[in-house]
């Protein structure tokens, strides 16, 4: 039983069971996870939670899109007690959304560089994400939780001194980020090109994220149906057609550059005015509610079922890795024994998320 | 320094704070727990994991462990889950040090490596 592969540095534990034929082709493939169920949706359903003390819970689904988890469920929440965060509440969200999303595509990029066995390229890929982590700690005062959200907006919101010195920082993040694409091109390009095909019809599989928008579905939670302040700007799907491991590589490469973009944009016009709507009276307008963020693997769903007292009776997640894993089963068909562990990098799964619901 | 990462029920903050260590403070991060000095835990205690576990147990009470994360010391929220198992069947009492936080900082986490040099 392999409880971690060998060549991964993260240790997340799960198992693939791939079936060969004579040439090492592989057959068929499963991956069996479920080692680290922390039973998320029982705990809340279990002991009587209100909405403010939910959100702690759904931060620790995961610790790479912590942010994402608890702007789903503030959103139903929102959804369900009709109150509308105002614009800075948005904004702070989004700009912290895109800096979890830039923290955890590195990862996974240094993740892959890792595998391939490309120490220098791991390195430069870390320094990115030293400088990006230490950006949004000056502004969050966080690390990996940011715990920022509340019901109806955000706890802080980021001082006009960090800010500015954020702005002064992203053209430099920017210029790291551009070159780290050309020498992950020239590295890891030829490594990955080809490996792993996953294509389907554009639109036709449920959820979205950088996998699918690997084969050319430009589908995205942000421009798609606009949340927090991502209807303010403008977001141009990152896309590639190919569908191999190395495009799925190259959109997240590009989505770094996007993350900056966007958080320049929302920098150069804050708004700054209240952190949370505070109505002249709350009251309860439907008990269930659902809402989806663009996490950075893709959609991520939360259904909520709440009590008038704002006790939380039902929660349903509904993480991108759930989609991800039988993508990945079904692209290692047919591939070389030998890649797997490149092709089932490329996927970036998250078994933390998958193992919480 | 050679560290072997148990994650036996995690949401993954500690281990991206350990791998941030490990680059910043030069640990190296191994996959065998023969060939580590020490071994750090992350996460509250599942089941499946502990049977993971069950298979090296009496390998893994001979090194110091350092206890990452306020899950692996006291199962922080998860204390109410169905599955609360002893981690110390597993590692060792005695020889341990605890690194309190959710997740704890790199720097923190680095002052566990002071304490080990103490056993």
């Amino acid at each position: 039983m392999a409880s971690t592969s060998k060549t991964y540095q993260f240790p997340e534990v799960f198992r693939l069971d791939l079936e060969l034929d004579p040439d090492a082709r592989v057959k068929s493939a499963r991956l069996i996870h479920g080692f680290s169920h922390r039973p998320v949706e029982q705990i809340i359903a279990a002991g009587p939670k209100s909405v403010h003390e939910t959100i702690y819970i759904i931060e620790r689904i995961c610790g790479l899109c912590s942010h994402a988890h608890a702007t789903a469920f503030c959103q139903a929440v929102e959804a369900c007690f009709d109150l509308d965060p105002p614009l800075t509440a948005r904004q702070v969200r989004s700009v912290v959304a895109e800096f979890e999303r830039l923290a955890d595509h590195l990862l996974h990029l240094g993740e892959v560089a890792h595998i391939l066995q490309e120490q220098t390229l791991f390195l430069a890929v870390w320094d990115l994400r030293k400088k990006a982590t230490a950006t949004a700690e000056k502004l969050t005062q966080k690390r990996v939780h940011f715990g920022i959200n509340c019901i109806g907006g955000v706890h802080s919101a980021p001082p006009l001194e960090a800010r500015e010195e954020t702005l002064l920082e992203l053209p430099n993040l920017k210029a790291d980020a551009s070159r780290l694409n050309e020498i992950f091109a020239d590295n890891a390009g030829s490594k990955l090109a080809g490996r792993g095909i996953f294509k389907a019809k554009a639109g036709v599989l449920e959820g979205t994220g950088p996998n699918l928008r690997a084969f050319g579905d430009r589908r995205d939670v942000r421009s798609m149906k606009p949340y927090a302040a991502y209807g303010t700007i403008k977001i141009e799907p990152e896309v590639a057609t190919e569908g191999d491991a190395w495009s799925r590589i190259r959109v997240r490469l590009g989505e770094l550059l996007q993350s900056l973009d966007i958080i320049e944009q929302l920098f150069a016009d804050f708004d700054e005015g209240e952190l949370v709507h505070r109505p002249q009276q709350t009251g309860l307008i439907r008990e269930k509610a659902s809402s989806s963020v663009e996490a950075p693997r893709g959609e991520d769903v939360h259904n909520v079922h709440i009590s008038p007292e704002g006790i939380v009776h039902q929660l349903t997640i509904t993480v991108p890795t759930l989609r991800i894993i039988p993508h990945l089963e079904r692209a290692l068909i047919g591939a070389a024994a030998a890649d797997a562990d490149k092709i089932v990098a490329s996927f970036d799964l998250c078994l933390a998320c998958r193992d919480s619901t | 320094m050679k560290v072997k990462v148990f994650n036996v029920g995690s949401c993954n903050g500690c281990d991206i704070e350990i791998l941030a260590w490990s680059v910043e403070y030069g640990i190296t991060l191994l996959d065998d727990p023969v060939r580590a000095d020490v071994y750090a835990v992350t996460g509250y205690l599942t089941a499946a994991n502990a049977e993971r576990l069950t298979q090296m147990q009496n390998h893994l009470k001979l090194r110091p462990v350092i206890l990452v994360g306020t899950c692996s010391i006291s199962q922080g929220l998860f204390l109410s889950a169905d599955e609360n198992l002893d981690r110390f069947e597993f590692f060792d009492r005695k020889q341990r040090c605890c690194i309190y936080g959710c997740p704890p900082s790199p720097e923190e986490i680095d002052a566990g490596r002071t304490i080990i040099d103490f056993f």
